[in-house]
């Protein structure tokens, strides 16, 4: 079979069933994944191996996602035990699509999705150099990735000269088009990604004036901070931002001033420095425009869909994965999550009555409690088992995975059932040396946990069973 | 910047050896030699320091220009680290290279590109240069 070819197969044989809309074929899938980076691609894979029929729709020329562009290296530590750039994991991936025989079907920018009246499912209509494409699954995995925030945002004052970028545009720009764009910048954020870019400019011979952060301390991990900054003498300036860019047609400089600690602009600190490019890396945000319009609801702590842990939305049928669900920081963590969400999707897609009339299932929600910012899934199943029934699938060890809201030393992070009565009980633990807000972490809930917490045929309405479970940590004491 | 104010023999580091990014305050003594470590939490950070501070090495990932218009630059990286200060100068070697024919990850680019006690460097291709469908 093909290794190095466009991914579309002939249409003669292809998988799917076939049906027509006047001139155009609709064709048919168990399921369809929406994205080809390391969260679609990990999702396809699982699920063509679960036994499912699927589709990969991606709407860029080549697969890959982000990681086409991220050339740097650090990539596959967890899943492959090797230290590989971007590029070199996302064609591991794309191998393994390819090997499964699953259409990739690229350049193909998606118009309309919407679910199926009565049976249910999705149809989707997009654009291709082929045409308009038609095509139908039982499940959609929505693996779209995130968007960059931008100076709207963040409320950036000043004309509009053309030399404002976002990092990731600059990253693209550098590393995919080949074009340098600008020659003595100023970086605004020091997440990661300005921090990397911090260190390609330069390398490309650029001058990067100083990275500026407008918190107490910097956002990216100390590691990026040493190998983009301190090997490069590019200074890091805590509690400044940018008040004001100047220039009309190009950017000619921008002013900056210290903040106070409400993040304010203390008057009296502004300074001036002339630069051709202000660069912004100010924050990441999942792009769910489809979910969206299919009426799914979103987390306000991520701004991602709510799911559980099935990785399913509240749409019967919909799953999402990778920074389209939260902004991870490893490709590793999104390919992981990407097969959880693919067994599941295709679970879904091919179960059958037999195989939802199993039990009843209930769920809980999943709190994040106090310490951390987020917590992923939004809710756990749990299932009633009928005497004799076959134990559905997709339903292993739930991986949980957050952020913490401060940087904390040696800590222990628990997870707590907690009943009608307010009874609680601890049903996983992890500890951790230290936690940052700018590494997710993940804990397990074992399924065997669950279960001891459920016994018998105890449903939602006895005593002792879960109604909310909630994450709790401890610091030790220095 | 915030750093701390340091006597002219300190330096302060990131320790890389592993994800806890460890602070650690270095003091030289007269002859520049490393004299004491203070921070370093373990015997690996230790050992990386000591390496790290007689001879930084770093992977480098950069890009090179091709002949192709549907794929103007092919990432690549070095078969293995080189030195921190020899970067901008092999960037400069890499900035001479062309690449003529559609590359794959693993395929050698350019097979010495900075030399060095122990051995040669090759330029090694990252991405895969597929074209893209026919229309």
């Amino acid at each position: 079979m093909k290794m190095h070819g466009p991914g579309l197969p002939g249409s003669g044989g292809s998988p799917g069933g076939t049906g027509s809309i006047g001139s155009s074929r609709i064709r048919r899938f168990d399921l369809l994944v929406l994205g080809s980076g390391p969260a679609g691609l990990a999702a396809a894979a699982a699920a063509k191996r679960a036994g499912a029929d699927c589709c990969v729709v991606e709407r860029e020329e080549r697969p890959g996602g982000i990681l086409k562009q991220c050339i740097h290296d650090g990539f596959g530590l967890v899943r492959f035990k090797e230290r590989l750039t971007g590029p070199e994991y996302a064609w591991r991936e794309i191998e393994a699509v390819r090997n499964l025989d699953i259409p990739l079907l690229l350049s193909t920018y998606l118009t309309r999705v919407e679910r199926l009246p009565g049976s249910g499912g999705f149809a989707l209509t997009g654009l291709s150099s082929r045409g308009v494409v038609h095509l139908e699954s039982k499940a959609l995995v929505l693996a779209t990735g995130c968007r960059e925030r931008t100076g709207r945002q963040i409320f950036l004052h000043g004309s509009r000269p053309a030399g404002v970028f976002t990092a990731g545009l600059v990253q693209y720009m550098i590393n995919i088009q080949g074009y340098l764009p600008a020659r003595r910048c100023v970086i605004l954020g020091s997440g990661d990604i300005g921090l990397i870019m911090a260190r390609r400019l330069t390398l490309e011979g650029a001058e990067v004036e100083g990275v500026y952060e407008i918190m107490d301390k910097p956002s990216g991990l100390p590691r990026n901070i040493a190998q983009c900054l301190e090997d490069f003498s590019i200074p890091l300036h805590l509690s400044t931002t940018v008040t004001r860019v100047h220039g009309r047609e190009r950017v000619e400089g921008v002013t900056l001033a210290r903040v106070d600690g409400s993040r304010q602009p203390l008057p009296g600190s502004e300074r001036f420095v002339p630069c051709d490019g202000l660069i912004l890396s100010v924050g990441l945000i999942p792009e769910n425009e489809i979910a969206e319009t299919l009426g799914v609801e979103l987390d306000p702590l991520t701004l991602g869909p709510v799911v559980d842990d099935g990785m399913m939305t509240n749409v019967d049928g919909l799953f999402c994965c990778g920074n389209a669900l939260h902004v991870s920081d490893l490709a590793d963590s999104v390919s992981a999550a990407g097969e959880t969400a693919g067994a599941s999707a295709a679970f879904y897609a091919l179960g059958s009555a037999e195989g939802r009339g199993a039990g009843e299932e209930f769920s809980v929600p999943l709190y994040p409690g106090n310490a951390l910012s987020y917590l992923v899934p939004h809710r756990v199943r749990f299932l009633v088992r009928q005497a004799g029934a076959q134990t559905p699938g997709a339903a292993g060890d739930v991986c949980c995975r957050f952020r913490v809201k401060r940087e904390t030393g040696k800590c222990r992070l628990a997870i707590v059932g907690i009943d009608r009565e307010g009874e609680r009980r601890e049903l996983a633990d992890s500890r951790y040396p230290f936690l940052r807000p700018a590494e997710m972490e993940e804990i397990v809930l074992p399924r065997s946990a669950l279960a001891s917490f459920l016994p018998g045929s105890a449903g939602p309405g006895f005593p002792g069973s879960p109604v909310r479970l909630e994450a709790v940590l401890e610091e030790d004491d220095a | 910047m915030t750093e701390p104010v340091m006597e002219a023999a300190e330096r302060m580091v990131t320790c890389i050896a592993c994800p806890r990014g460890c602070r650690v305050t270095v003091r030289f003594d007269a002859q520049g030699r490393v004299e004491t470590f203070d921070g370093a939490r373990c015997k690996r950070g230790r050992l990386w320091l000591e390496k790290e501070l007689a001879h930084p090495l770093r992977m480098l990932t950069t890009t090179v220009r091709t002949v192709f218009s549907d794929f103007p630059r092919l990432p690549v990286r070095t078969s293995r680290d080189i030195p921190l200060g020899e970067l901008l100068v092999v960037m400069k070697r890499i900035e001479t290279l062309e690449v003529s024919r559609r590359m794959w990850p693993g395929d050698v680019v350019e097979p010495e590109i900075f030399r060095d006690e122990e051995g040669a460097v090759a330029l090694i291709a990252t991405g895969a240069m597929e074209q893209p469908e026919k229309e």
